[in-house]
């Protein structure tokens, strides 16, 4: 069991990337607290789970003061006998408004033996912020792998090519659009 | 060498979609696919590939003695079989040059050729005007539809392959670059011999093109079969007046 | 038998496929026992398994806590409610004594003077009798059965023995076991093979109160290729004396069958609403859950489907306006068990006036459940400072050849939009409403015609409310 808390103040902005594969702690927690005014976040968690493996993974980001600012992406991708479980909660306070956040939880299913479990959850107090999360898991798509494999690439390195992708993505987050626009 | 398909069945989702299909493509021929959409050419183009979807009930496929049916797709491609995809996935992880270059390196051993083949390769893609970025683009990623085309081109020109089997590669491009692709399928048939399957909607090509067969296809069967002066009449009349009459 | 014995009257209800036993005098004592659970059982003329159900229902209902999670449900006080009531006993008595807000409501919607009587429960005598035997008529020459469920135990057990607690056992949780004890009313549906009911069953024309109960039960059972929509509830405002109501629904959708379940619920704001409902579906079969929860107190409810069969899907729409008072905690729970099945979520909430929605949501896919397609949207709109809206959906996957993609979204009404509808003369309250409304949108059309233009009202009544 691992604890990672930070505090972000005033005016700051923290940008996190962490990179977790296996490791002697099968529980990570991860908390961080926007506040004072105008505190920002930029978390990337990035999880490569290999062999047989169990791990439970929980992100606490907690908007507690007006203007502040979080974009947080976990993606995963899972190998062989491993077993996540991962939980993303993003709570905004009453007293913070004008506040953004967008979560992303992903995870990418190899093998046959893989498993995932995920809660993205968006707890909002205020009215006055935009607030939007995003999950999917599965695997990478048939097609998509058909395509290298019909230029002449294994499909190992064809699942190579789409997860340098899916690690490293070109765009920064942006929000799914708000259903009442 | 001659490649074989001999009563070919396919099956998807077990729903058949490809029944009994013959065909044989000798060296620099060039062969039209036609039929009305649903009649199984895409299916037929993905199974001579080795989509894992599609299932082959029976029927052999042979490239001169070697039987494509025993190889994965990749082992196909390294074979010298091509296909360029009808609707072609976006690939982030790796930039269109970086991605040629490797396709290159995969038929080619000799590092002088590969530099060659690469100065060749971008040349042709200025000639598509497909515009200065377009290489360092990551493959297929946001590209419009004649983008998409055009990259499945320049696939084409670097493996060289010894069988091409074309997916309305003419569709969304503009007239000058349909010059361009018939003038590269010309090169690899005079040159390296290629044997191409064409699956088109659309006759315009063969006003650049020499033509050696057209065959139509209909409800996963070939339901006729000519020359050019079938195509003439496909042009005149479509082709369901000439699947109407007939019988392979 | 005595004239007016309970069984005697149960009798009668036979011949007119109404319940009659409005005019029984039997209540039980306020609380709940052993032996209140037996009374009741001996007032219905229950088959013996029927009363070791309850009995067994009772037993996990007392053995099990509280949930731990979701709204404070501390204000019920469990022995401080009667069990089984006169149907009459659901509803004011008298015109008078439904509360103000609700009588304002139906003048508001406009409401014919006889039907708002007949919402309130006041006066069962509606012509709701005739439309009802026009329908029973069309519906007998398919072989249809859509009757009260107490009148279908006895007319039909085998049906009973066979899918009652089956797909809901009592001891799923607290509330289903309440209602596995002391169950009464609700509706039984049993569509024939092949048969397409092409007109919607509505639960009201079978109101006539006792349906009313408050802890319903119902079962529906599609047989092989047969399609129904069923409809429950109305946009009106219900006001109900009985402030817990515990129901359970129970679907079967056999192979190739369609059931589309449709809820509009408006009780009054003194009601738990706290509903267990949920589906099987076999080969190739469709549940659709379309569930609207516009009142009471607070509502816990997260229709559910399990999809046993191969290639067999879900629908779920949930749809929630949580005001003033008001806590709102509903969902989907989907279960992915065979092959090639899909499910589809769609949760919209509007929270105001320091309401608070939530969607709680719940999706499983087994270990070689292959190919399961997922997808997952909810959207809350928070119209003021005063409101809150939280997201917990969970994604459990144990099958990798699958595809599951979650999309949530909390946000105001725009700035931009209010501000172009007003420079178009819209004053603000209708603003909002038509905003509202765009966002309610994909549940109005799930809505039967005269409801839609109920639904709309409401909402443009309580953004007047709301604002300023």
């Amino acid at each position: 069991m691992r604890n990672y808390n930070l505090k972000i103040k005033k005016n700051q902005t923290v940008k996190k990337y962490i990179i977790l594969h296996n490791d002697f702690f099968d529980s990570k927690n991860y908390c961080y607290r926007l506040t004072q005014p105008n505190a920002s976040l930029e978390l990337c968690i990035m999880l490569l789970g290999r062999k047989k493996h169990s791990m439970k993974i929980q992100i606490n980001v907690i908007h507690e003061a007006p203007r502040t600012k979080s974009f947080i992406r976990f993606r995963s991708a899972l190998f062989d006998n491993f077993h996540l479980e991962a939980i993303g909660r993003v709570i905004i306070e009453k007293n913070a408004p004008g506040s953004e956040t967008f979560l992303e939880m992903r995870s990418l299913l190899f093998g046959d033996k893989s498993k995932a479990r995920i809660d993205p959850i968006l707890d909002i107090q205020n009215n006055n912020v935009k607030a939007s999360h995003a999950a999917a898991i599965g695997r990478i798509s048939e097609e998509d792998i058909f395509y290298l494999r019909s230029r002449g690439f294994s499909k190992k390195q064809a699942e190579k090519i789409f997860l340098k992708e899916y690690f490293m993505p070109v765009e920064s987050p942006t929000f799914v659009k708000p259903a009442c626009r | 060498m001659n490649f074989q398909i001999n009563n070919f069945s396919v099956h998807v989702c077990q729903k058949h979609i490809v029944e009994n299909v013959s065909l044989t493509l000798k060296p620099g021929e060039i062969h039209a696919l036609m039929g009305p959409n649903g009649s199984g050419k895409t299916s037929l183009a993905y199974a001579i590939m080795g989509h894992p979807d599609y299932r082959v009930s029976h029927g052999t496929l042979f490239f001169g003695k070697v039987s494509v049916l025993d190889l994965s797709p990749e082992q196909r491609a390294k074979l010298g079989i091509f296909l360029s995809f009808q609707e072609p996935p976006e690939v982030g992880g790796v930039e269109t040059g970086i991605f040629l270059k490797k396709i290159i390196a995969l038929h080619t051993e000799n590092k002088k050729e590969r530099i060659q083949k690469m100065e060749n390769i971008k040349n042709v893609s200025s000639r598509l005007k497909s515009g200065e970025t377009f290489l360092g683009r990551f493959l297929n990623k946001d590209f419009s539809g004649g983008e998409k085309k055009k990259s499945e081109i320049l696939q084409l020109a670097a493996a060289r392959p010894k069988i091409a089997i074309l997916d309305e590669i003419d569709s969304g491009l503009d007239h000058d670059s349909l010059k361009i692709v018939a003038e590269i399928i010309k090169d690899l048939a005079a040159k390296e011999k290629t044997s191409f399957l064409i699956i088109t909607h659309s006759t315009k090509i063969f006003r650049h093109l020499p033509l050696d067969y057209v065959h139509i296809m209909d409800s996963g069967n070939i339901v006729k079969r000519g020359d050019k002066k079938l195509l003439k009449k496909i042009e005149k009349d479509g082709f369901r007046s000439c699947i109407r009459d007939s019988k392979v | 038998m005595k004239k007016n014995s309970p069984q005697h009257l149960i009798g009668a209800s036979y011949k007119y496929g109404f319940s009659q036993a409005e005019n029984s005098l039997y209540r039980t004592k306020k609380g709940l026992s052993r032996k209140i659970v037996e009374e009741i059982s001996f007032i219905k003329d229950d088959p013996h398994w029927m009363r070791e159900f309850r009995l067994r229902a009772l037993d996990f209902f007392s053995g099990r806590p509280m949930p731990t999670w979701g709204p404070d449900l501390g204000a019920i006080d469990f022995e401080d409610i009667t069990y089984y009531l006169k149907s009459s006993d659901h509803v004011a008595q008298d015109w008078a004594e439904v509360p103000k807000e609700i009588r304002e409501t139906y003048d508001r919607l406009g409401i014919p003077e006889h039907e708002k009587k007949f919402f309130a429960g006041v006066g069962a005598q509606y012509d709701s009798e005739v439309i009802y035997h026009r329908l029973a008529e069309r519906l007998e020459k398919q072989g249809v059965i859509f009757l009260d469920t107490d009148t279908a135990l006895k007319k039909y057990p085998e049906f009973f023995k066979e899918y009652f607690g089956k797909v809901v056992p009592p001891n799923d949780n607290k509330f289903a076991a309440l209602n596995s004890a002391v169950w009464s009313g609700g509706s039984f549906v049993y569509i024939p093979k092949g048969v397409k009911v092409d007109i919607p069953l509505q639960a009201y024309f079978r109101i006539n109160a006792k349906n009313m109960g408050q802890f319903e039960r119902t079962l529906i059972i599609a047989d092989e290729g047969s399609e129904v929509h069923y409809i429950e509830g109305c946009t009106a405002p219900i006001y109900s004396t009985d402030s817990l109501h515990a129901a359970v629904v129970e679907v079967i959708a056999k192979p190739y069958s369609h059931v589309r379940y449709t809820t509009v619920q408006n009780w009054s704001n003194n009601v738990y609403n706290l509903v267990t409902k949920r589906a099987r579906a076999e080969e190739g079969a469709f549940v659709e859950w379309v569930d609207g929860n516009l009142g009471s107190k607070i509502t816990m409810k997260y229709p559910s489907v399990y999809l046993y069969g191969r290639g067999s899907r879900a629908d779920i729409l949930s749809v929630v306006m949580a005001g003033s008072g008001q806590i709102q905690d509903a969902g989907a729970k989907v279960v992915h068990i065979g092959s090639e099945t899909s499910s589809h979520i769609v949760s919209k909430s509007v929270s105001f006036g320091g309401g608070v929605s939530n969607y709680r949501g719940y999706v499983r896919v087994i270990p070689r459940a292959k190919n399961a397609r997922i997808s997952v949207r909810c959207d809350a709109l928070l119209l003021d400072e005063y409101s809150a809206s939280n997201t917990y959906p969970t994604m459990d996957i144990q099958e990798q050849d699958v595809r599951v993609e979650h999309e949530a979204t909390v946000s105001k009404l725009g700035e931009k939009e209010l501000f172009y509808l007003r420079s178009r003369g819209f004053n603000e309250s209708d603003s909002m409403s038509l905003l509202v409304a765009g966002f309610m949108e994909p549940f109005a059309k799930e809505l039967p015609g005269d409801y839609a233009i109920e639904l709309n009202h409401l909402i443009e009544m309580e953004m007047e409310g709301s604002v300023g």
